[in-house]
């Protein structure tokens, strides 16, 4: 797994290769929109997709817990896609296989179940000095830190050849996280010229200059 | 006298209380890695015990034993002993002279088990040297 470490108000936040941001001060883990269902989602309406595709993301969410031995972590928002599935149900799994963990989504506009496990904690809006966690951006006094958009940038390659991959945006006032689950596709995004961006390929993170 | 029976029956009630304590569902923990992999549920069968795979946690269900050998290959993981044949030694309150069967690597160990702090310790002796799992308490999900 390969890391960044970057100061953002003083406070050091590691980047990881596998799409998801540690801040050592509160040992909490920083990952958003996992879409867990979409998969199955796609399924039922006729397009193939691996049934596994969510375990790789549940493994990756355990190798980043052990990697930083997190004490927390924080979904930014749609962890799962509109409704209950046996990919729910693997979470469910999981959370509770780590229970020594704390769990709390910050909910976005996909999570939408009437009911919500107990080690789950659902919250709107997480504010811990000097950050403030939101699904989408929002504009307050701390530095805001969201997900849902999937930002993602092309970098053309010789040929005239482009790729898009996903990454991390650095604002002065905000940062975007790309979607952790590995099936939820990448928008493009033009990154202001004082941005910071972070691609991730290939297990890697690269700063863009 | 009284004494004596009374130290018997402390004996007697501890060892008795370390048998069962083994029993039930146990998350297997890698000792490498630390991730863990699925649930075992230790049970007793006429005089013995034997460790059963009953579910694999964010792993795939249907993940089969690719390097097991005879039998047991390429079955499902799933409904697998992985202990088997142990028996329960009073004097060092732990279970013995069973065999330990890494679904990974197709391999069996022999091994013994014990309760410790808590958590189930599984030792698989490779010629002159041992590995030692620790796993954890596995309780339902309500």
């Amino acid at each position: 797994m390969n890391k960044f470490s970057l100061s953002i108000k003083g406070e050091e936040l590691i980047l990881l290769s596998l799409r998801a941001v540690f801040w050592p001060t509160n040992k909490i883990l920083i990952v958003s929109d996992l879409h867990l269902g979409k998969a199955g989602h796609f399924r039922k309406h006729g397009i193939a997709v691996s049934k596994k595709v969510h375990l790789h993301d549940l493994q990756n969410l355990e190798l980043l817990i052990k990697e930083t031995d997190a004490e927390s972590v924080f979904f930014l928002g749609d962890l799962f896609h509109s409704y209950q599935n046996t990919e729910w149900e693997d979470f469910l799994d999981f959370i509770h296989t780590y229970d020594e963990v704390e769990y709390i989504l910050i909910a976005g506009n996909h999570d939408i179940l009437t009911e919500y496990p107990r080690a789950l904690n659902v919250t709107k809006k997480m504010v811990l000095y000097p950050f403030s966690f939101t699904h989408v951006q929002e504009e307050d006094l701390h530095y805001n830190i969201s997900g849902h958009v999937h930002p993602g940038v092309t970098v053309r390659g010789r040929m005239r050849m482009g790729m898009t991959f996903p990454c991390f945006v650095f604002s002065e006032h905000y940062a975007l996280l790309p979607a952790f689950g590995q099936f939820t596709g990448i928008k493009k995004i033009k990154p202001n010229k004082d941005d910071r961006v972070f691609v991730i390929g290939d297990n890697q993170i690269f700063n863009l200059p | 006298m009284k004494s004596i029976i009374l130290i018997l029956f402390l004996f007697f009630s501890y060892s008795v209380l370390g048998q069962s304590e083994a029993l039930g569902k146990w998350i297997t923990v890698d000792d490498k890695t630390g991730v863990r992999k699925s649930v075992v549920e230790i049970y007793e069968k006429d005089g013995k015990y034997y460790g059963e795979v009953v579910k694999m946690i964010y792993r795939d269900p249907g993940t089969r034993c690719t390097r097991c050998q005879g039998d047991l290959k390429n079955q499902l993981v799933v409904g697998m002993n992985i202990i088997s044949g142990m028996k329960y030694d009073k004097r060092n309150d732990e279970f013995n002279e069973g065999t330990i069967l890494n679904p990974e690597s197709g391999k069996i160990y022999e091994g013994k088990m014990w309760v410790e702090n808590g958590k189930l310790m599984v030792r698989g002796y490779i010629m002159f040297f041992y590995r030692t799992q620790a796993w954890i308490p596995y309780t339902e999900v309500e």
